[in-house]
């Protein structure tokens, strides 16, 4: 890896980021109705004013996005409408840890399954076995996020009672160590299971990727010199087909941060998805801004992670 | 070799996650401590009792703070002042406060932190008291244990609006450097409960005030718990994971929750909240009473009582506003007992009868001075409001009505509509409108004003000039009630009255829609004593399980 290149892809992510802070300012605003109309009743005269001049609502949609982005710049990002005087980052900060701990723990157990059944249906194409793992995987990936997790939600919560129905841990229990990390994972199975769906995704690609690796001459060659089963099936053939995947896990890792905002309204989820949800209601925008961009700047910082995987995994790639 | 150790260890995480979980979770946190958990849907958003105004807010604050006076069963009644009188030859109220009332901090509380906490309230035009700035001209500290309060005018509903005035500590407020933003995450109060931790979007956590000066609290902990839904957390009820739900909104789970012989299910009949139908008077043809009266007429309200209030409520009166005691019998609402073809019919008759409106066509929308009408109706996601504004929107399509959907929050809707927010064609359901049993009783006490609750909806754009004043006959009507009341004169306040709702029914500046019950539901194998009273501080916020006569009462169930 030499440091234009690294240099280079660090200017494409500024890019990308700046093109999504224009965005995070604009969609808010194409809302019907706007924040000072929603507003305007709701506080006091006097903390009206004062909003309304600290994020410029009364001026012109171009001041308002100057002003938006020498606020972003310096890291303000504005008081929360709905929860004020609380700072959206004060509300961020809180729901953060929540949103990255769902979802960095679906895909990594997400995308290890896909990878290991796509291998095996891959190898096994055709047969039963093959045919009762797509079944799965099709089915996964034709039913709704949030379909699922209500169906989750109410078998193994409302109706056997094995998991809680709402919340990433127990309110105010006190837990400390090891029975908070406990407790946690206890709230976690059935959101990390609902954004689990994406296996399917991941392991279509992988049983696909793998079907047409196979047909290369050097798994052949790797066959004919008397590789074992195992070593044709891991070492030479589903590393080269696991390029592919890589690239799907960065893309559609933004799928699974949106499916996170239906998982954790179901769920009552403390995290950002609940936030940015409440804050449509509430004609939140600084708060939606701030969601949006920290939304942004995690999948931007998770597809930078995943070129440096990709780099580790295919030695042929050197920038 | 590696990818099979990180599969290995992803599948562990997951396994042990089922089976610690539940393991350590299993066992209570202390068996001797008694917790009390309430499952709320509304979303805390500030603890500062200056700038809270949403539900949640409220009932979060009413557990901290207390007001001089609380609102139950339409009457006053005593909580931080323990009497008081009105001198109307000086125009003043005068408030004893209760002896020994002392805050969370051990400093005494006194008449001093009632005369800051008015005089900041109003000086910062905070929510505060309500409307009662309107009338307050000077707020006197008589001694430590008395403060009178002169007023410009009197006013039948000042106490009711004194329910939402949250004393707060003199002491510690007037060291704030800024009050608007100050989030107040350590509140010092006066109430039964101390408050000990908040996670945004998950909880709010209290201890019991050792030192509560209103009795003793057998509870040591309250958490309430923020749900997302009605659905999630009526399930948490029955499910045994809370003790109770304050308020139940989604009347459609309400069987399912009498099914369980640990649940009772509270449904106050007398303690009822009206759901309203606003129309922005500004926009054409909202401003027309015919077209009103036809919208009106069009609505089936058994229809909005039967499927969105699952019965639980019933059809209003004509003139919700005017006091059940003093209410004539004679005015009912034009099209009640008719059938449903007969009122479509009659309304669509009353429409086409105006040139301006086109004739209805089935299966078309109509049009006013050529513009069809496509209304958005802005509604409360909340289930109840949004099966009643399905209804109306059904019935609106069958006079040539085209009503679209808008989902809000509470708080923006309120801010939406007495804010002088609206710029469109805006029609709410949200309006919850003061109890019938609230007016009667102010009425038994003060006598009636129910002309201010359409006069002081100033966004309506009711009236002449479209300012929400009213047309000048209602205006000089208002004058004449309160000179009578004044006068003390039933007879003639009687004729007003009758006039009054005539004078409604001939223009329905709002359209009342529906009576709802006020319903709450508790556990009963957790706790005992269970005294639900109607008791409301804010807007109403404390309901019956949450209000401090309930928690005095509550003795916890050892398991």
């Amino acid at each position: 890896m030499n440091w234009k290149w690294l240099i280079r892809r660090l200017g494409f992510m500024l890019m990308v980021l700046a093109v999504a802070v224009i965005l995070n300012f604009l969609i808010p605003r194409l809302m019907p109705g706007s924040a000072k109309q929603a507003y305007a009743g709701k506080l006091p005269e006097a903390v009206q004013v004062k909003i309304i001049a600290r994020f410029g609502l009364d001026k012109s949609i171009w001041e308002q996005f100057v002003l938006y982005i020498q606020n972003t710049l310096k890291g303000d990002l504005g008081m929360s409408f709905s929860n004020h005087p609380n700072s959206v980052t004060y509300m961020i900060g809180n729901a953060l840890p929540w949103t990255l701990f769902l979802l960095l723990t679906a895909t990594i157990i997400t995308v290890p399954l896909g990878y290991v059944f796509g291998v095996i249906a891959g190898w096994r194409a055709g047969s039963k076995t093959d045919t009762g793992i797509q079944i799965g995987s099709l089915s996964l990936l034709a039913t709704p996020l949030f379909w699922i997790a209500m169906v989750l939600l109410y078998v193994f919560s409302a109706q056997l009672g094995w998991f809680p129905l709402r919340g990433a841990e127990t309110a105010y229990s006190g837990y400390t160590g090891l029975k908070w990390v406990g407790d946690v994972l206890w709230h976690a199975v059935l959101p990390v299971l609902a954004l689990m769906t994406l296996f399917g995704a991941y392991e279509m690609i992988m049983r696909n990727t793998m079907v047409t690796t196979l047909r290369e001459n050097y798994i052949i060659t790797a066959e004919a010199k008397g590789a074992s089963e195992n070593r044709v099936k891991y070492k030479h053939a589903a590393r080269n087909a696991l390029l592919p995947l890589i690239t799907s896990v960065g893309i559609r890792f933004a799928t699974i941060v949106g499916g996170s905002v239906f998982v954790e309204n179901i769920f009552s989820y403390p995290g950002i998805g609940s936030l940015i949800f409440d804050a449509v209601i509430s004609y939140d925008f600084p708060l939606l801004q701030g969601a949006f961009l920290i939304f942004s700047i995690v999948t931007v910082v998770v597809v930078f992670l995943l070129d440096l995987v990709y780099l580790r995994l295919d030695p042929r790639i050197r920038y | 070799m590696k990818k099979r150790l990180v599969f290995s260890f992803c599948s562990i995480v997951l396994v042990l996650s089922m089976i610690l979980g539940p393991l350590a979770c299993g066992e209570p946190v202390d068996t001797t401590t008694y917790r009390l958990t309430a499952a709320v849907t509304d979303l805390h958003e500030s603890s500062n009792p200056f700038l809270a105004s949403g539900r949640g807010d409220i009932r979060i604050m009413s557990r901290i703070y207390e007001p001089l006076v609380v609102g139950s069963g339409g009457a006053a009644i005593p909580r931080l002042a323990e009497s008081w009188s009105y001198d109307d030859s000086t125009m003043s109220w005068t408030f004893n406060l209760v002896q020994d009332a002392e805050w969370s901090d051990g400093e005494p509380l006194t008449a001093a932190d009632v005369k800051y906490t008015l005089d900041t309230q109003y000086a910062g035009d905070y929510s505060g008291g309500g409307d009662s700035k309107e009338f307050v001209d000077t707020v006197t500290v008589v001694d430590d244990n008395t403060v009178k309060i002169t007023v410009t005018e009197y006013a039948s509903a000042f106490l009711d609006f004194l329910n939402s005035m949250y004393i707060v500590p003199k002491h510690i407020w007037e060291d704030v450097a800024d009050i608007d933003t100050e989030a107040n995450l350590a509140p010092v109060g006066s109430g039964p409960w101390l408050w000990d931790e908040y996670v945004p979007q998950s909880h709010v956590a209290f201890k019991k005030n050792p030192n509560y000066w209103g009795g003793t609290v057998n509870i040591d902990e309250m958490v309430l718990e923020i749900y997302g839904s009605q659905e999630l957390a009526l399930l948490a009820l029955k499910t045994g994971q809370v003790d109770m739900v304050p308020t139940v909104e989604l009347y459609s789970y309400i069987p399912q929750l009498l099914e369980s012989t640990d649940v009772k299910v509270g449904v106050d009949r007398a303690a009822n909240f009206y759901n309203f139908l606003f129309v922005d008077h500004r926009e054409e043809p909202n401003n027309l009473p015919a077209f009103r009266q036809a919208v009106s007429m069009a609505i089936n309200r058994q229809d909005i009582i039967d499927f969105a209030l699952f019965t639980y409520g019933s059809i209003p009166r004509m003139v919700p506003l005017v006091p059940e005691a003093i209410a004539s019998e004679d005015v009912d609402w034009p099209g009640l007992g008719m059938t449903d073809e007969a009122r479509i019919d009659e309304a669509n008759a009353m429409l086409d009868a105006d040139s301006d409106f086109s004739d209805f066509v089935e299966g078309e929308t109509r049009t006013y001075k050529g513009d069809p009408l496509n209304i958005e109706m802005t509604i409360v996601n909340r289930p109840a409001d949004v099966q009643q504004a399905e209804i109306i929107r059904e019935n609106m399509a069958e006079i040539g009505i085209n009503v679209s959907l808008k989902l809000i929050g509470f708080g923006p809707m309120m801010g939406m509509m007495f804010g002088g927010g609206w710029d469109d064609w805006t029609w709410s359901t949200a309006g919850h409108g003061a109890g019938g049993s609230t007016l009667d009783g102010l009425a038994q006490e003060f006598g009636a004003d129910p002309y201010n609750v359409w006069y002081d909806a100033p966004s309506l754009g009711w009236g002449e000039d479209g300012d929400g004043g009213g047309t000048t006959a209602a205006r000089a009507l208002q004058a004449d009630l309160r000179q009578s009341r004044r006068e003390d004169d039933p007879a003639t306040l009687a004729t007003l009255i009758e006039q009054i709702q005539v004078d409604f029914a001939a223009e329905l500046p709002i359209i009342p829609l529906s009576q709802g019950n006020t319903i709450y539901a508790y556990r009963l194998d957790t706790f005992t004593g269970w005294a639900p009273q109607e008791e409301m501080d804010g807007q109403g916020s404390s309901g019956h399980l949450l209000g401090t006569i309930n928690i005095l009462a509550l003795e916890p169930i050892a398991q």
